[in-house]
């Protein structure tokens, strides 16, 4: 039940991000996620921390070639727990973002979560999340829907996730100034390998630039 | 060191197998490698044996058809005592199939053990040619910990199942084992068997509120909307609310003056979720309020109070309970959360034995006590965080790791807490308090919870519904969250017809779901969604007579199955209840469908020589034998075949009947009829209450059942009722001052229903809550008359409540349990006649559900998909 109040602010957050995403928006700052494409880094990517609730059901690979086809690669042995890969980005009050990421997803749920922090880095109430889907081990497929009308592949094919979301606060909490991005693997088995995580600002119209 | 010679061998033979037998041998962990008692302290029967001060005693018990061993354990050294207690039992050769309380692993070659460690009933099976072999827990068992395997020696595998103990200097344990041997073909039998023997933990405490059967939601009416939660409550057959946010900070749940602060205040609804007080005030105005609200809403809906117990606000722990700060493995305090369930930050606390657990107990009374709650929500109820902490002393039940650091699981101290609350004083009107937990992760809060949450969707997690539902047994469970798709399909590609088939497909996975595990989909899931709103009444019923673990239902002509809960099987099926209150639901996921024929082995559950018939009015040939009845179907389009015992052949004979009912239709006689298709006519016996045998000719029997109201002349009338029309109000209300004072929620029913109607039509997707005032239409109310009001005449349609407003205004009509509607001059009078059956309110509520269907409202889709299908705040249907 705790997660369901998250959730309201989801919809929120969709339903907000569908709109910004038919309006045509531009981006306005520098890709604000620092080593975005996995290329610093001695055993794992510099600037990403990396959470699981059970280190041991989660394979976690960073591969890094020297022909630079860089990527992080992510699989959960079990359904229990969830892990992600980390970064922490400072942000302005009531700025729009753009999250994109370049990622190949063969099975079970992932999820982009972004989560606020104050100036102090004190937890603060923000949950935007997007949640990541593949039709690969979905129960939905193919008695109960055809695997060509769902998310997600079976080969290692890259494609783009977009996700955009306004650091906005409300009457009770005003917006962060820190957001911690976590992307990765989401309560079930899955596999999930990232090329490339990035973020802007971005302006959209009728938004305010400060 | 003692063992008892008393040798009862346990040599029963149940259904033809020979039971083999079971062995309890104890481990002890020394520095922590933990080392087996000698093999001379084995137990293979009762007795009692005592090594490095440690008593062992067993005593063996036959419950129904398991054998139940009860091992109590003290410790009379001076050092903490870690035991192993092992219960094993040899099961036959290898090659079968080895369901672990979880999962099944088929063609057992070698020894496995499995790595799960949630979601598991406390008991395992080995299953091979026919033969069950099984050994777990009796569900009365308190403890942290247990695993389980099986081991392959020779060939020859054995079940084994370690429960893990840990007892200070003199403390006393016991735990209860179970073992099955028995002729089956899967592992539900022993489920089913332990339902049999305990069935205590497997339904809800006696006296709790019948609306646990039914859907529940949030419901967050607001002071402004206050009297409309009543009509919005039967228009979706809203039955139960998770009762959120009454109280200022975590750990105090009745407000006590310490912890008060009254610039702080409380929290009313509507607004954030989160725990924001937003009502400056005293202790008494919490109370005021909150019985204010809780009084309207307990009309409507059962109340269970939301809390989650092992949280506890970060200062109050740390002044008045420090004792209780939870430790974790590594000597921490677990994360605190900031904003949850109150606007400070909390963490957790262990809240068994401890001064916070005291006081949380007492409180949880005096919120029993003074409010018109049924219950308690128990948010987070995982049951398996360990704590390692200094009050473990005080504990028992506890266990310790292959580490050897004792713990215990919060699991424990939620059972004891939910226990706790089972056993407060009833309420006047005879209720107990009921516990509804959320996302379970472990069997031990489940079998002391009343009904449980599945917090996510029916396609999140289907691994999960089976090994929950089992623990859950026949208490009420229930789908959380709602449609949750937005990142399922690929909304922004497909045609609208490639859409509707997706829509369609996760409907009907949610539908069939609901009927295979008796799992009731909460209210986000009805909103705007025309078959699930349909499939609710039928499948309360089902939960409410109890999902049960065996079907007893084979496929003729079809494989065995090693798990009939398999997502992969061709044909769902499940059945509800025993004996005469029972029903058998068959469905196949595949929308091509599929025929056969079903053999449902009646004589398993009580139900020998039963007729069923399909609750969707087709007919049904079925064929009678001793122990069996078959029934042939033809599934197709998703649809369930849902088979509802109607009758027995009585005296028995074999027979062959096609059956029919009608469909249950308020204010309708209701009509089986039988009709012997063999020449073996027989009698037929229904044992249901109300049913009238009303001919008998020719090879057919016709029993009719009496509605419990009636529509006088018919129910024609209902479609000439209008309301508005022009936005002017064509109806009136006709009810004298006193048969209002006695009547105010019949008369307000009538009064809001369109008012309500209109304002939802175009405002369907708001939460009540969030409707400002000025939303409404309270100029499209109905007008409240007196029976001599001169506005009656000018009235298209008047209402009339009350013995002197029937009297007046239909004067000719002497009826009782009816709705009577005349025309007269032009004018449609509905007249409310109350009598034995039911009251005026019910009558209301029955006239309102009828007219529904001429002013349709059951919410609108809202998710972000529907945005793009022009779908967001519709409905959709099949």
């Amino acid at each position: 039940m705790k997660k369901t109040i998250l959730s309201g602010c989801l919809l929120a957050s969709c339903c907000l991000a569908s709109v910004a995403q038919e309006d045509k928006t531009t981006i306005i700052s520098k890709n604000l996620v620092k080593n975005s494409d996995f290329t610093k880094g001695k055993d794992l990517p510099d600037n990403w921390s990396i959470s699981t609730m059970a280190p041991e059901v989660f394979n976690i690979k960073w591969y890094h070639p020297e022909n630079g086809e860089n990527y992080f690669s992510m699989e959960s042995l079990g359904p229990d727990y969830s892990g992600y890969i980390n970064q922490k980005i400072k942000v302005k009050k009531d700025a729009w973002y753009r999250i994109k990421i370049r990622l190949s997803h063969t099975m079970g749920r992932g999820l982009i979560w972004l989560y606020g922090y104050d100036e102090n880095n004190k937890p603060v109430l923000f949950d935007r999340r997007k949640y990541l889907s593949s039709f690969v081990g979905n129960p939905l497929v193919p008695r109960f829907i055809r695997k060509e009308l769902m998310n997600g592949s079976e080969d290692d094919s890259w494609r783009d996730v977009i996700f955009e979301f306004q650091n906005k606060g409300n009457k009770n909490q005003v917006a962060p100034s820190i957001l911690r991005l976590s992307v990765g693997i989401y309560f079930s088995n899955a596999k999930l390998r990232f090329k490339s995580i990035k973020m802007w600002e971005i302006k959209k119209p009728g938004n305010k630039i400060k | 060191m003692k063992k008892s010679t008393t040798s009862l061998l346990y040599t029963a033979m149940i259904s033809g197998v020979v039971a083999a037998a079971p062995t309890l041998s104890v481990l002890q962990m020394d520095k922590k490698i933990l080392k087996s008692w000698p093999n001379k302290d084995i137990l293979t029967n009762e007795g009692q044996i005592s090594r490095n001060k440690i008593d062992v005693t067993l005593n063996e018990q036959q419950v129904k058809k398991l054998k139940e061993w009860t091992v109590v354990v003290e410790n009379k050294s001076s050092e903490p005592a870690k035991l192993c207690f092992r219960l094993s039992i040899p099961c036959g050769n290898t090659g079968g199939a080895f369901w672990d309380g979880f999962k099944i692993k088929a063609n057992i070659t070698s020894t496995f053990q499995p790595k799960t460690k949630r979601y598991i009933f406390p008991a395992i099976t080995y299953v091979k040619d026919g033969s069950l072999t099984g050994i777990g827990y009796a569900p009365m068992t308190i403890s942290s910990r247990f695993e389980r395997y099986c081991t392959v020696d020779k060939g020859n595998v054995t079940l084994v199942f370690d429960s893990y103990m840990a007892l200070e200097p003199g403390q006393k344990d016991k735990i209860y084992f179970i073992s099955q041997t028995t002729d089956a073909t899967n592992y539900t039998e022993l489920v089913e068997q332990i339902y049999l023997a305990y069935p205590k933990w497997f339904t809800p405490v006696k006296g709790a509120d019948s609306r646990i059967f039914g859907m529940g939601g949030y419901f967050f009416s607001s002071d402004d909307n206050r009297e409309y939660q009543m009509e919005e409550a039967r228009r979706y057959g809203f039955d139960w609310e998770w009762y959120y946010n009454c109280y200022q900070k975590a750990g105090n749940y009745y407000p006590l003056q310490k912890f008060w602060e009254n610039k702080k205040g409380y929290k009313s609804e509507p607004g954030s979720l989160f725990g924001k007080c937003d009502r400056p005030g005293t202790i008494a105005d919490w109370k005021k309020y909150n019985s204010k609200r809780m009084a309207a809403g307990n009309k409507n809906a059962a109340l269970f109070y939301y809390y989650l117990q092992q949280y506890c606000n970060s200062e109050m722990l740390k002044k008045y309970y420090p004792e209780a700060t939870w430790q974790d493995k590594n000597g921490g305090t677990g994360s605190s959360s900031f904003g949850w369930a109150e606007e400070g930050r909390a963490q957790y606390a262990w809240i068994l034995h401890s001064k916070l657990g005291d006081d949380i107990r007492e409180q949880l009374g005096m919120v029993w006590r003074d409010f018109p709650i049924a219950g308690f929500a128990l948010d987070c109820a995982i049951g398996d965080t360990k704590y390692y902490g200094p009050l473990l002393k005080n504990e028992t039940g506890k266990a310790f790791g292959d580490d050897g650091q004792i713990f215990a699981t919060e699991g424990i101290a939620l059972a004891y807490n939910i226990d706790y609350t089972h056993k407060l004083p009833a309420k006047a009107d005879g209720r107990k308090p009921a516990s509804i937990i959320n996302e379970f992760y472990t069997w031990l809060p489940m079998f002391y919870a009343d009904a449980a949450i599945h917090e996510m969707t029916p396609f999140d997690r289907a691994d999960l519904l089976a090994p929950r539902r089992l623990i859950a047994g026949q208490k009420p469970y229930y789908f959380w969250k709602g449609f949750r798709t937005d990142a399922l399909l690929k909304w922004d590609e497909l045609t609208p017809a490639e859409a509707r088939e997706g829509i369609t497909g996760f409907l009907d996975h949610t539908i069939l779901s609901s009927f295979r595990f008796g799992i009731i989909p909460a209210i986000f899931y009805l909103k705007g969604f025309h078959d699930i709103k349909e499939l609710n009444p039928t499948l309360k019923r089902l939960v409410a007579a109890g999902w049960r673990a065996a079907p007893y239902v084979i496929i003729d002509g079809g494989k065995t199955s090693i798990d009939p809960y398999a997502q992969a099987e061709e044909i769902w099926i499940s059945r509800y209840g025993t004996a005469n209150n029972s029903y058998i639901v068959l469905s196949a996921p595949d929308i091509k469908g599929v025929k056969g024929k079903a053999i449902i082995k009646t004589g398993k559950f009580g139900a020998s020589g039963a007729i069923y018939a399909d609750l969707s009015g087709k007919p049904v040939v079925n064929q009678i034998k001793a122990n069996t009845t078959t029934i042939e179907f033809s599934l197709k389009n998703r649809d369930p075949l849902i088979l509802k015992k109607i009758g027995v052949v009585k005296p028995f004979k074999n027979s062959t009947i096609e059956t029919s009912l009608s469909v249950k239709t308020p204010g309708e006689t209701q009509i089986a009829e039988f009709k012997f298709l063999n020449k073996s006519f027989s009698e037929i016996q229904i044992d249901k209450v109300g049913w009238v045998r009303k001919s008998s000719a020719q090879q057919k029997i016709i029993f009719e059942k009496a509605p419990r109201f009636t529509f006088i002349p018919n129910d024609k009338f209902i479609q000439n009722i209008k309301l508005v029309e022009k936005r002017k109000v064509n109806a009136v209300i006709a009810v004298t001052p006193e048969d209002l004072i006695k009547n105010p929620d019949a008369v307000k029913y009538l009064e809001i229903y369109y008012d309500y109607y209109f304002t939802r039509k175009w405002r369907p997707v708001h939460r009540l809550a969030s409707m400002k005032p000025e939303y409404w239409n309270k100029n499209l109310r109905l007008p409240v008359v007196s029976p001599d009001s001169k506005k009656i005449k000018q009235a298209r349609t008047v209402f009339v409540l009350g013995e002197k407003a029937n009297k007046i205004l239909l004067p000719e009509t002497k009826q009782q349990n009816a709705i009577v509607g005349m025309e007269k001059n032009q004018q449609l009078i509905v007249g409310i006649f109350p009598g034995k059956n039911i009251s005026t309110l019910e009558l209301v509520k029955q006239l309102l559900n009828r007219m529904d269907e001429k002013y349709p409202f059951i919410g609108g889709v809202k998710t972000k998909w529907a945005i793009k299908l022009k779908l967001y705040g519709k409905t959709f249907k099949k």
